[in-house]
């Protein structure tokens, strides 16, 4: 991603250049390779992405929790000016839950059927804050407050099969903000969540995100939502960025063909006047099929033959911190070409 | 929990009379004559056979037979021996804590380690360590118990002479049993020795008895634990900053625990099975070799009196195990 030129504003976090492996039966699958992503506190980025395009395995590579057979193969990821990939494992545990806390795309799942909703708050408070038994007791409820939860007395007692999705996820985020991270990553939070408890949630967030002047990576594959929640968006697609910009841009001048395209299958997108819903022809490239050109091309509307020869590298643009891995950036969506479905 | 508990209890009822009625049946159909049997060799008059036959109320029709054991045991009268003219009750009170020491100590056995080489099987799976213990383990599911008993004895007692053949304690101790547990009882005397010598009569037929339990819960803890591990709330826990250790021993641990419970439990009721083999071969006075021995005079009694005890003992321990999996799992808790 781009500099801010004069931009001083502390960043939190930094990667560059961080490419993921899976070791799959003797071959090796590159799950994301080169992504670059930067957030500065209070900020919110948010990283589109169809299902496989390395959303989330950027996310848990940030929180160092790629395990084998993945493997981090190059990249740097600096958080508050610390290089996380070349502290040793305990130190950077040491992050984990405190610092920098994730919540997940599931919370049915995501929480731990034998342990009580207590149990699973204060664990956090336990291993990152010096309280005693009581005042984490406190806090626990003061923190299900926070979230929303209108009864955190019995909530603490439950287990998490006898709370709701929506309860469950409130109970993930407030978990993650328990020592007040600098850098929150939601992987999809609303996902698994109906749409009134969804809206809920990204209030909830951004409420909390305003308090504690949090940043945050927001992963999701709905693009609907990310006007309401995010300040810049990173688009990816089979495991590189294709595009970065603010959220402003992305839906005013888009400039990767591929972005234009996942606006235009917004079921909303009534401006360009389809009768029929969009879809982009074709599918991805499969995980580990080697592409020399651009990765977008077979399914490209715009791709020229050149673009199957060179693979395009992300080129900073001359919109305002935007930047696109394509030759032929579009200037002009009113003057795209036929369209072919 | 109570509801629970109470339709179990209902449950039992028909299973213990389809015991009574098996082993009632069955063992009368096997041939061979308890009379016969008591008699030797020399065999025994015609006149003095049915006296007997009458003395013993054999001499009525089967089924009467049959419903005046049944209003017996539900009386809680088991009967007396045909050999040795004792209570049936009697003999396997003064004979169970013999096997009861026997099975808890390979039991105890089998859970410390199984679980631990389970767990570190899933852990660190395929590598060499994993295939090791798979590989031991399958082995020891698949070794016919009298035979490895036979290897065992050959090695540690006949070869290297380290422990003995078979018994529970030297002839040279006389110890008073009070609870009937051997090592407990040499405790109880104040005979360091003899607990010593208690110990190891015991090692050799524990770890015989223990191997396929052993073998049979490091699988289980192996394949839960490689399960529970790919679940979402294990990486949940790893973000939170949980050292590893308490990931695998704390967070995934107390959910693998939960189908390995029932396992162990299923193991506790084949041990009886197993301890009829493993006493026989090294002459531990259980209930296994008494219940054996039983078979072979054809002593009707102990025969079903011996199975319908054995019985009552699996069921319990299969309504403590249920009760134990409602602890452990709170999703069956309502």
């Amino acid at each position: 991603m781009n500099n801010h030129p004069g931009l001083l504003k502390q960043r939190l976090l930094n990667v560059e250049n961080l490419s993921v492996d899976f070791q799959i039966r003797g071959r090796t699958v590159t799950a994301i390779e080169s992504v670059d992503l930067n957030v500065q506190s209070g900020e919110t980025v948010a990283i589109v992405g169809e299902s496989g395009s390395g959303k989330s395995v950027t996310s848990l590579a940030i929180m160092g929790l790629i395990r084998k057979p993945g493997v981090i193969r190059t990249g740097t990821i600096s958080f508050n000016g610390e290089d996380l990939l070349a502290l040793p494992v305990r130190k950077r545990r040491k992050y984990l839950g405190k610092d920098l806390s994730m919540i997940f795309q599931e919370p049915a799942v995501s929480l731990n059927p034998s342990f009580t909703i207590e149990n699973q708050i204060t664990v956090v408070l336990k291993l990152h804050d010096d309280l005693n038994r009581s005042a984490r007791h406190d806090k626990a409820l003061a923190l299900l407050a926070e979230v929303g939860i209108s009864d955190p007395d019995s909530c603490l007692k439950s287990w998490p099969h006898q709370l709701s999705g929506g309860m469950n996820q409130r109970v993930m985020i407030a978990m993650a903000i328990a020592c007040n991270p600098s850098l929150l990553i939601a992987d999809e939070p609303t996902t698994a969540l109906d749409v009134t408890v969804q809206a809920q949630i990204l209030n909830l967030l951004q409420k909390l995100q305003h308090k504690n002047n949090m940043g945050m990576v927001f992963i999701t594959h709905d693009l609907a939502i990310i006007p309401d929640i995010a300040h810049r968006v990173v688009v990816m697609y089979a495991g590189q960025v294709v595009e970065s910009c603010l959220v402003t841009d992305l839906f005013q001048q888009p400039q990767h063909p591929y972005t234009e395209a996942l606006l235009r299958s917004l079921p909303a997108s009534h401006k360009y006047g389809d009768e029929r819903l969009y879809s982009i022809k074709g599918a991805p490239p499969k995980a580990g099929e080697v592409l020399i050109g651009c990765r977008f091309y077979n399914r490209c509307n715009y791709a020229k033959r050149h673009c199957n020869r060179e693979h395009p590298e992300l080129i900073k643009t001359d919109a305002s911190s935007s930047s696109v891995r394509c030759f032929y950036p579009l200037r002009n969506v009113a003057a795209s070409p036929v369209e072919s479905t | 929990m109570l509801q629970i508990l109470f339709r179990r209890l209902l449950l039992v009822i028909p299973t213990f009379i389809g015991i009574v009625a098996l082993t009632f049946f069955l063992i009368r159909l096997a041939p061979g004559d308890p009379i016969l049997l008591i008699a030797g060799e020399h065999g025994v008059s015609a006149e003095r056979y049915a006296e007997l036959q009458q003395q013993l109320g054999y001499d009525r029709p089967l089924f009467i037979q049959f419903i005046d054991y049944l209003w017996q045991v539900l009386h809680g009268n088991l009967g007396l021996s045909v050999v040795t003219q004792t209570p049936v009750l009697e003999e396997f009170t003064s004979l169970f804590p013999a096997t009861l020491e026997l099975s808890l100590i390979a039991m105890l056995l089998a859970v410390l380690i199984a679980i631990p080489a389970g767990v570190m099987a899933a852990v660190k799976r395929n590598t060499i360590i994993d295939h090791s213990i798979t590989t031991i383990s399958l082995i020891g599911y698949s070794m016919p118990i009298f035979w490895w008993a036979l290897l065992l004895i050959l090695l540690f007692s006949v070869n290297l002479g380290w422990l003995p053949v078979a018994g529970r304690l030297n002839f040279l101790y006389d110890i008073e049993a009070v609870t009937g547990f051997m090592l407990i009882d040499t405790l109880i005397a104040n005979d360091r020795g003899a607990f010593v010598d208690a110990l190891h009569h015991l090692i050799l037929p524990a770890i015989v008895l223990a191997t396929i339990p052993l073998a049979v819960i490091t699988r289980m803890t192996r394949s839960s634990m490689l399960e529970v591990l790919r679940q979402d709330y294990i990486r949940t826990a790893r973000a939170k900053g949980v050292s590893e250790f308490s990931v695998i021993f704390k967070h995934a641990l107390r959910n693998a625990l939960i189908p390995v419970i029932t396992v162990i439990g299923l193991q506790t009721s084949i041990l009886m099975t197993g301890a009829i083999l493993t006493e026989t071969i090294f002459s531990w006075p259980g209930i296994g070799k008494w219940l054996l021995e039983a078979v072979y005079r054809r002593d009707y009694p102990v025969v079903q009196g011996g199975v319908l005890l054995i019985a009552g003992l699996v069921i319990l321990v299969n309504v403590l195990v249920d009760m134990l999996y409602v602890l452990v799992n709170p999703r069956l808790r309502q």
